[in-house]
């Protein structure tokens, strides 16, 4: 008796639980539906152009522009295009781009203020078009024309540069080899950046027995001890991760050596504020463009320059 | 035949333009107004609002100095009407003030104003009845200068102008605005998200600050009173000028023709250059940032700096729960940063400095004058923000001003030049373009005015009386009336003087500028002076609407002038008093499950009468009426007494008696009493009320409502040595609506729908 009971029970509950969980998918699949398609209605959909280059970017972007059931924005960080949907019975294009200028990107139809511009964080700062200026002084400095082939003036210099810098005599020819290692980071090829690193590292060796007269016999000594050490590191390393937290030393030993050397040319040592938890990291890039080794594509251009060489 | 009455069509024609459109010269120029109800929808909703030839806020009217101005008035709302001319100097009995100045212009009749224009420059106009202000009737003048002016400007005069009206809007009906500012009712601190209460202090971690608030019997503190959905530039939210090149100034005449509203403005393109203020020429002053008083006016001229670029000016309400903007130039839009909202909790922080227990303020020695300190400061999370990156002069500047205020003084008083820091325009930095010194043997007559009043029950007054509790103050016509106030309220409070304009003494000595609304700010002392060479009475008065008709006013009355259009100035006055001293009506009821608690209660400034009712729903519970009326005592109305008449009539059984505390017994199940006794806001807002019964039983009660525990809760209390008590809980739903749960010794437990009016 009391078994039967107990089966009879176990059954029940087994049916219950049954339709309890059918109707509880039921329910799940109701919600997920409204929030997957009801969300937004009397939906509108444009493209627009925003400022802005990092990963960060997109995130900022993306939450000062949606607002729930009534904007949604998606950001793409290679283009710059925003495609926005949102309730035309609710809001505009306007309103949802100006929240995202206030926040610190320009836009299609409006400026962000300064303030709100030079409060984004290093990374996101992104280079913006001036206005056309009026008066004469102004345009000179920062028309877009100008400040484009300014920079396109100095990159082609950084390949007479780095003539400059690599006579035979001292650390010019560590340059290449280094950015060899830089740019495959860049690119993400793990391979590439291993066998630059060891021509580096040769590189290192052979200049190890000459003389360097304008370079400080401690420093030299010191850095170049520690460029040596995670040359071997970064050899060794397993991943692409491992590869970079020593490239972060490798930069910085090579910096100071390149500082140490007063050899001037056109090399830019340049900073990503987020890299390693916020406490960043330095590179040193034959372009004042930012192309960012630590995170390749995810958030090529996050960075900026801090001391040109 | 035909030709000749073609040509009368033609005269005809040609007359009609004549009269509708200005003529320029010394001439009489006419306008013609008419004012009409319309529905708007500024937020939202279709509202009530009233037009003046269609179009809010109302046409801009333009004078040469020198002109003879005509303005015939239509009045086609069922109710009656008046037009003030803002900063005006006229006949008084074209000042526009009904009951004082003439009679109200009845529905559906016309009156005509006509004046000679004395001066140049910004003014504007609006209504001065009732609240018709609040809901369209505001508009720009413009005074041109002529050409051959000595104290025309060049680069200032002949720029191209454009007039600028602020304003704000609520969808709510200002008669419901009013009401609910005079019954304690918190739905817009609820609406703005400054309830700041108690569960949101101790989030703050700023539980102290509040206890510390209310044992100083503060309610939540803010620097404006009402919440409106939507600000306005030109009676739009945004608009803009695309007429102007890059290169090109403007000259910007903006009038707050707000009802409430203070505005600070702000330019994407850089600073704006100050040249006039209510009309007046000021030296030109270049500032980031100025605070635009209810009812004043600034000329600004800007500029456009670069090409295919809109540049933004925007007025933030001060409150900074919204703004307004206008665009200057043709292209992509050029934004200027928002304010970011107030740190309240830090306001209140200050204000308990700032209060002493006797609800008087502490300036703590500061000598505060002339907006050069902005207590408020401490709220702006942006000069906060600054003052992290100890590079922004602005911050120390404001940091030197809160510490070391004679610092503050010398720093604030820098004129524009520092080209680092961001200048906000205080009046110590208003300079006027000639002396302004009055007639050093004309007799002076020193005025002193404190001005007063409290947020708990909305009463606004000068030396603590409001307008139907003064007299007409008499001046002698040629006297020099050298006023000096003193703010001793919480609230700041633009002071408008009809019918004069009034030198701000400040540091420019015989330069001190001229105004005619003065803004004061908490614990500020000024001192104005003019010269009374127009005899007529005069309206001296706060311009926030809800406090002038709070009776926040003075009349000045000027020599001994006869009003044609008045002919019982005695009983019109009495009118004129009744008006800005109305009754309110409150009433609410709770539906609960257990009974029904409620109450009505009609008051105004001083006095108040009400009721209050316990109804149960069978007999043992019994039934409970209170009536009384009493006398709000005092600046701080923290004590009235009052008489009062109990009605109850319950059956709690076969011999069945409560016994008080005191030990007396009441015997009888249907009893009637007289009453008389006190109530006294103790600390912390908790009411104590005292009463003896004619038949000598004596009762005692503390008791609150409305604690604020969290943005929608408030809680109350009630405990009377009658041994009965009370709890209860209430959730906001609506302005009008509540759900209340409550225990009570008598009925017990209970839930309700609690509706209120």
């Amino acid at each position: 008796m009391q078994q039967v009971h107990a089966n009879d029970f176990f059954t029940f509950y087994f049916v219950y639980i049954m339709k309890l969980s059918a109707y509880i998918g039921i329910v799940a699949i109701m919600l997920l539906s409204h929030t997957t398609f009801a969300q937004i209605r009397n939906s509108k959909l444009v493209t627009v152009d925003i400022n802005g280059n990092c990963g960060m970017c997109k995130s900022n972007i993306e939450k000062a522009g949606n607002k729930e059931n009534e904007a949604a924005v998606i950001w793409n960080s290679k283009n710059g295009k925003a495609s926005i949907t949102f309730d035309g019975t609710k809001t505009n294009e306007d309103a949802i781009l100006k929240r995202i200028a206030l926040s610190g990107y320009d836009n299609e139809r409006y400026l962000a203020p300064d303030e709100a511009y030079s409060a984004l964080h290093d990374c996101c700062q992104y280079e913006r078009s001036k206005k056309t200026e009026d008066t004469a002084t102004a345009d000179a400095e920062h028309t877009p024309e100008h400040k484009h082939e300014g920079r396109k003036i100095a990159s082609n210099a950084t390949d007479e540069n780095h003539a400059a810098h690599s006579p035979a005599s001292g650390l010019g020819k560590l340059i290449t080899p280094y950015l060899e290692v830089k740019n495959a980071l860049v690119e993400a090829n793990k391979e590439e950046a291993v066998m630059a690193a060891k021509e580096l590292s040769e590189a290192l060796q052979a200049l190890n027995s000459k003389k360097l007269p304008s370079i400080e016999t401690a420093i030299w000594n010191t850095e170049s001890k520690h460029l040596n050490q995670t040359l071997q590191a970064f050899q060794a390393a397993k991943s692409m991760d491992q590869q970079r937290q020593e490239f972060a030393k490798i930069s910085s030993s090579f910096y100071k050596l390149l500082k140490a050397d007063k050899a001037s040319g056109a090399l830019y040592y340049q900073f990503c504020p987020m890299y390693n938890d916020g406490k960043g990291a330095y590179w040193i890039s034959e372009k004042s463009a930012i192309e960012n080794p630590y995170y390749g594509s995810e958030m090529l251009s996050c960075g900026k320059t801090v001391d040109t060489l | 035949m035909w030709n000749i009455s073609s040509t009368a069509r033609w005269l005809l024609l040609l007359l009609y333009f004549c009269v509708g459109f200005t003529v320029y010269g010394q001439q009489t120029v006419r306008y013609e107004l008419y004012v009409k109800d319309t529905l708007v929808n500024f937020a939202g909703k279709e509202k009530r609002a009233i037009a003046v030839n269609g179009e809010i806020p109302m046409p801009t009217l333009t004078f040469t100095e020198g002109d003879t101005a005509e303005i015939i008035v239509h009045n086609l709302l069922n109710e009656s009407i008046s037009l003030h001319w803002h900063g005006v100097w006229l006949p008084n009995k074209e000042d526009g003030v009904p009951h004082l100045t003439q009679q109200p212009i009845a529905a559906g009749t016309t009156h005509t104003y006509q004046f000679p224009i004395m001066q140049n420059g910004t003014y504007w106009y609006h209504s001065h009845s009732g609240l018709q202000e609040q809901i369209g009737m505001y508009g720009s003048m413009v005074f041109n200068k002529r050409q051959s002016d000595t104290t025309f400007r060049k680069g200032i005069d002949d720029l191209p102008s454009v007039s600028v009206v602020l304003s704000e809007w609520t969808n709510m009906n200002p008669h419901t605005v009013d009401r609910l500012l005079h019954t304690g009712n918190d739905w817009f601190s609820i609406k703005k998200n400054t309830v700041q209460s108690y569960a949101e202090a101790i989030a703050a971690k700023r539980f102290k600050t509040k206890l510390t608030n209310e044992w100083k019997r503060m309610e939540a503190m803010d620097v404006s009173d009402v919440y409106y959905e939507q600000f306005l530039i030109n009676g739009h939210a945004e608009q803009q000028l695309s007429q102007f090149k890059p290169g090109d100034k403007v000259r910007l005449r903006i009038a707050n023709g707000g009802a409430s509203s203070y505005f600070w403005l702000t330019y994407a393109g850089k600073k704006m250059t100050v040249v006039a203020t209510d009309g007046n020429d000021v030296e030109p002053v270049a500032v980031d940032k100025l605070i635009i008083g209810v009812s004043e006016s600034y000329d600004i001229v800007v500029e456009i700096p670069a090409a295919n670029t809109a540049y933004e000016l925007l007025a933030t309400a001060e409150d900074r729960t919204g703004s307004a903007s206008l665009f200057l130039g043709k292209g992509i839009k050029q934004l200027t940063s928002r304010l970011p909202r107030l740190q309240y909790f830090e306001g209140m922080k200050m204000m308990n400095d700032m209060m002493k227990m006797n609800g008087d303020m502490n300036d703590m020695g500061m000598d505060m004058s002339l907006q050069k300190m902005d207590m408020n400061a401490v709220m702006y999370p942006e000069q906060q923000k600054s003052a992290e990156h100890a590079s922004s002069p602005d911050a120390t500047d404001e940091h030197a001003g809160h510490t070391d205020p004679h610092q503050g003084h010398d720093h604030h008083q820098h004129r524009s030049g520092t080209s680092t820091g961001k200048v906000t325009l205080n009046y110590n930095m208003l300079r006027a373009t000639h002396s302004t010194l009055l007639d050093s043997t004309a007799p002076v007559k020193a005025l002193h005015f404190e001005l007063t009043g409290n947020m708990n029950r909305y009463v606004w007054s000068m030396d603590n009386h409001v307008l139907s509790e003064s007299d007409k103050i008499q001046i002698k016509k040629g006297e020099i009336l050298r006023i000096t106030l003193y703010n001793n309220s919480m609230m700041r409070h633009p002071m408008h003087l009809h019918g004069f304009d009034f030198r701000v003494l400040n540091e420019n000595g015989d330069y001190s500028p001229m105004k005619n609304v003065l803004d004061i700010m908490p614990m500020e002392t000024n001192v104005i002076e003019f010269a009374a060479s127009r005899d007529g009475d005069w309206f001296f008065h706060c311009h926030i609407l809800y406090h002038m008709m709070a009776g926040m006013n003075r009349v000045f009355k000027v020599g001994d002038y006869e009003n044609p259009l008045l002919p019982n100035p005695d009983r019109s006055y009495k009118m004129l008093q009744r008006e800005s001293n109305m009754w309110h009506f409150m009433a609410d009821n709770d539906f609960a499950t257990n009974g029904n608690d409620g109450s009505a209660m009609l008051q105004n400034a001083r006095w108040s009468v009400g009721t209050e009712w316990r109804l149960g729903y069978n007999d043992m519970h019994g039934y409970e009426v209170e009536t009384h009326v009493g006398r709000y005592i005092g600046k701080m109305q923290w004590l009235m007494p009052f008489v009062g008449f109990d009605w109850r009539y319950r059956r709690l059984g076969m011999d069945e008696h409560e016994t008080n505390i005191f030990g007396q017994t009441n015997k009888k199940d249907d009893r009637g009493a007289f009453s008389l006794g006190v109530m006294y806001t103790l600390p912390l807002l908790i009411n104590l009320q005292a009463e003896v019964y004619h038949d000598g039983i004596v009762r005692f009660a503390l008791m609150r409502e409305d604690i604020p525990i969290s943005r929608r809760v408030r809680a109350g209390f009630m405990v009377n040595t009658d041994r009965e008590y009370m709890v209860d809980l209430r959730y906001i739903l609506h302005k009008n609506m509540g759900i209340r749960t409550h225990y009570d010794s008598d009925m017990g437990f209970g839930v309700g729908l609690a509706l209120n009016y």
